[in-house]
Order: structure tokens, then C-alpha cells, then sequence
């Protein structure tokens, strides 16, 4: 056991001379080499034929396997790193994020000005104010108290529900959407009656506010003809 | 087991300075070169982890629904798109009694599937009471947002304007319309194959 140990461990010494393009053949030449430094040396030398060299040749070789594959792999991580990077950082990519939650905002929004509980004015109203900005929040908020009895008194509630949208136009932090609503009227004062419901084309203007799309503008689409 | 080893090194060497030497080969012959070979390629199996890993996530970020969407992105795409399903709904959805062949003249050449099977049940009623009323209609679309868009299927809303002569009622009457269209890119036209009111 303790021969074979040490066997080997020659061995290894060998590998290293080989790898130095100088070692020969058996383990014992090696172990010849290594304690008697000069012979070693002269020994060596004598081996070196044409057979030797091209068999460091061959070492040489398979020592650089090794680092040609580690060269591989690092160019396989630069090219993986390198389009996490950019996908990462794709101007276009957030330029459909910012579309569809723009596209995301409008619908809600929309469908919350077109909703309006006559029951509870107020809590409708400040649900409109939570969905504006600018001009358009300014004149919900400045709904007064006359006008709110007034909401009230028209005694219905009608309910929006957004059928179709789709952004017209983005430009950085503003944004214009078409959006299709269909209005559900119910008369408070006959709840027997049959709601009326009415299709209703909008065009929504949309603001980027601290990371939040609010409606800035609400319009109905006129016919032009 | 180890002692039994150095101590045949030794008396091989015969001197004490052998021992020690034949210690230090043996250590460097078997721990150092051991992880000196190994290195490389642990080091490999790592690099190319991250270099898999980034190259999936790539990916994943570019396969989502949103980023495959080039709706707006693609400015060019969308305007085509935009133009295209203007000029097209404006003649299909516009009708004359004195020259109903330009109607289904346009049909054949922008619609198809379930579009077309729709234009075709709506163009039979019309068609038949469309001479003596003497109908005339006209289309005009407002405006056309490109809700998706990829290499050859887009999905649009349209604001669509239309108004409707008839000689019996002598005044026109004007309807504002929505419509939901799916097209589908054939060469270098567009195809609708899907034309929703709202």
C-alpha cells in the first residue's frame, strides 16, 4: 500500500517534468531525476528525441484544453451577461410597458368617470378625484356642495363598463387613448324599469404623475360628418 | 500509513534533507496540481451558468405579451396599419345604390373569413332594399389606435363615422360607430379577417 503511495505520488512528479517538456518514460527514471539533480538533468537531456518532443507537443496540447474551454465559457458569459444587459435596458421594452399601463390606467379610470352612484355622490366624487389630474381634477374637485344635491337629485346611477380600448398615441409621459364604454342608466325612483344602456366613444388624454397614469382629459367623440 | 512512506523515501535518500524534500513533492504532487487542474473547468461550469442563466432571462424579458407587442413601438408598423385599415374600412362600410360594385369590389379585396361572412349576410339585406330607397352611404373613419400589433396580426379600435341618404326621407342620418378588428398581414397588405361593432 504504502509502495504503491509513493509510486504514484513519482508519478505525479513525472507529470510535472513532462509538462515541462523534459520528462521521460518510467516512474524510476523520474525518481532517478529528482534525487540525483544533475544526472537527472543529463538524463533527461539524452531522452530528448524527436519521439519525446512531439509527445510535449501532445502534453502541451492537452494542458491548454482546459483554458481554450475556460476561454469558451467566458465568452459565453460575456454574450449571456451582455444581452441580459440589454434586454434589461431596451428602450423599446419600455416603451410598450409605459404603452400598456397607460392602456391599463385609461380603462380603469374611464370606467370610473362614467360610473356615478346617485345614492352616494360624494364617495363617487372622490373617486373621480382619485383618478384625475391637472384641469380635469381641479373641476371634480370643485364640485360644490349645490351641484353635488343637484347629482343627487337627478336620482339614477349610471355604471360604465369599458368595451374596448386602445392607446393613439404615446409620447414619454403623456399618453392619448380611444375607449369604447358601454353606460348602464337606472332610474333610482323606478327600480322596476329596464336600464337604459348607452354606447358611448371617448377619447381620453393620460399623465404620468409621480409613476401613475391619471386622465388629464375626458371627451366625447363627436361624429364629424 | 504516511510516516511508513517518508521514512522508505528517506532511507532510499539516505539523508535527512530527502526526507524533507520528498515531503514537499509529495504535497505539491498531489493538493496543489489537483486544484491547479481543476480550476479551469470549475470555473468554466461557472461562467457558463451565468452565461446560460443570461442568456434565458434575455429571453424571458423579450417573450413576454407586452414586449412582444410593437403596438407604438414599432412606429412605422403601426402607422401602416393605421393607414391602411382607414382607406380600407372607408370604402367597405360606404355603399351607393347606383354602383354597388365598388362596395363588394373593396370587400373582396380587404376582407376575408369571419369579416367577410358578416359583410356578406349585412350586403344581402342592403342590397336588396338599397335600389328603391336609393341608398347611399358613407363612411368616414375618425380614428384607428393599434391596440396589438406583431409581424403579420394586428388588433385595432376604430371610431367610425357613418351617414345614410335615403330619397324616401329626403334627410341623411348620421351614426357614430365602434368597431373592434382583428388584420392579418398578407405580403405587404393587411387582411381583415375579424370586424366587431361595438
Amino acid at each position: 500500500m504504502s509502495t504503491d503511495t509513493s509510486i504514484d505520488s513519482d508519478r505525479d512528479v513525472d507529470r510535472d517534468d513532462t509538462d515541462a517538456g523534459t520528462g521521460t518514460g518510467t516512474p524510476k527514471d523520474a525518481a532517478a531525476a529528482t534525487t540525483g539533480g544533475a544526472t537527472g538533468s543529463t538524463g533527461g537531456r539524452t531522452g530528448s528525441t524527436d519521439g519525446t518532443r512531439s509527445g510535449g507537443r501532445r502534453a502541451l496540447l492537452v494542458a491548454a484544453v482546459p483554458w481554450v474551454v475556460l476561454a469558451a465559457a467566458l465568452l459565453l458569459a460575456v454574450v449571456g451577461g451582455r444581452a441580459w444587459w440589454f434586454a434589461e435596458h431596451d428602450p423599446d421594452l419600455d416603451r410598450a410597458a409605459s404603452r400598456d399601463a397607460a392602456l391599463i390606467a385609461a380603462r380603469t379610470h374611464v370606467a370610473t368617470l362614467t360610473t356615478l352612484d346617485g345614492t352616494d355622490v360624494d364617495a363617487g366624487l372622490e373617486a373621480w378625484q382619485a383618478a384625475t389630474t391637472g384641469l380635469l381634477h381641479d373641476q371634480v374637485s370643485e364640485v360644490d356642495d349645490t351641484n353635488r344635491a343637484l347629482l343627487a337629485d337627478i336620482g339614477s346611477t349610471s355604471t360604465g363598463r369599458v368595451l374596448d380600448a386602445a392607446v393613439l398615441e404615446l409620447d414619454g409621459s403623456t399618453a392619448s387613448v380611444m375607449v369604447s364604454v358601454e353606460v348602464t342608466v337606472a332610474d333610482l325612483s323606478t327600480p322596476t324599469a329596464e336600464p337604459t344602456i348607452k354606447r358611448n366613444r371617448f377619447a381620453a388624454d393620460l399623465r404620468l404623475v409621480d409613476g401613475e397614469w391619471l386622465l388629464e382629459d375626458l371627451q366625447q367623440v363627436a361624429v364629424t360628418l | 500509513m504516511e510516516t511508513t512512506e517518508v521514512t522508505t523515501d528517506g532511507t532510499t535518500k539516505g539523508t535527512p534533507k530527502g526526507t524533507t524534500r520528498g515531503r514537499s513533492t509529495r504535497a505539491r504532487g498531489t493538493l496543489l496540481p489537483r486544484v491547479r487542474r481543476l480550476a479551469p473547468w470549475v470555473l468554466a461550469v461557472a461562467l457558463v451558468a451565468v452565461g446560460v442563466v443570461g442568456l434565458v432571462q434575455a429571453d424571458d424579458v423579450r417573450s413576454t405579451a407586452s414586449a412582444e407587442n410593437e403596438a407604438l413601438v414599432d412606429a412605422a408598423g403601426t402607422a401602416e396599419v393605421q393607414a391602411a385599415l382607414t382607406q380600407g374600412l372607408s370604402r367597405v362600410l360606404s355603399y351607393d345604390h347606383t354602383a354597388p360594385e365598388a362596395t363588394t369590389a373593396a370587400a373582396d379585396s380587404l376582407l376575408s373569413g369571419a369579416a367577410r361572412e358578416e359583410f356578406d349576410t349585412l350586403y344581402a339585406g342592403l342590397a336588396e332594399r338599397a335600389p328603391d330607397q336609393e341608398l347611399v352611404l358613407t363612411a368616414r373613419v375618425q380614428s384607428v389606435a393599434v391596440r396589438t400589433l406583431t409581424d403579420d396580426t394586428a388588433e385595432a379600435l376604430v371610431f367610425l363615422d357613418q351617414t345614410s341618404t335615403r330619397a324616401t326621407d329626403e334627410e341623411s342620418t348620421v351614426s357614430a360607430a365602434q368597431l373592434a378588428v382583428v388584420a392579418e398581414r398578407d405580403g405587404s397588405t393587411w387582411t381583415i379577417t375579424e370586424l366587431t361593432p361595438l
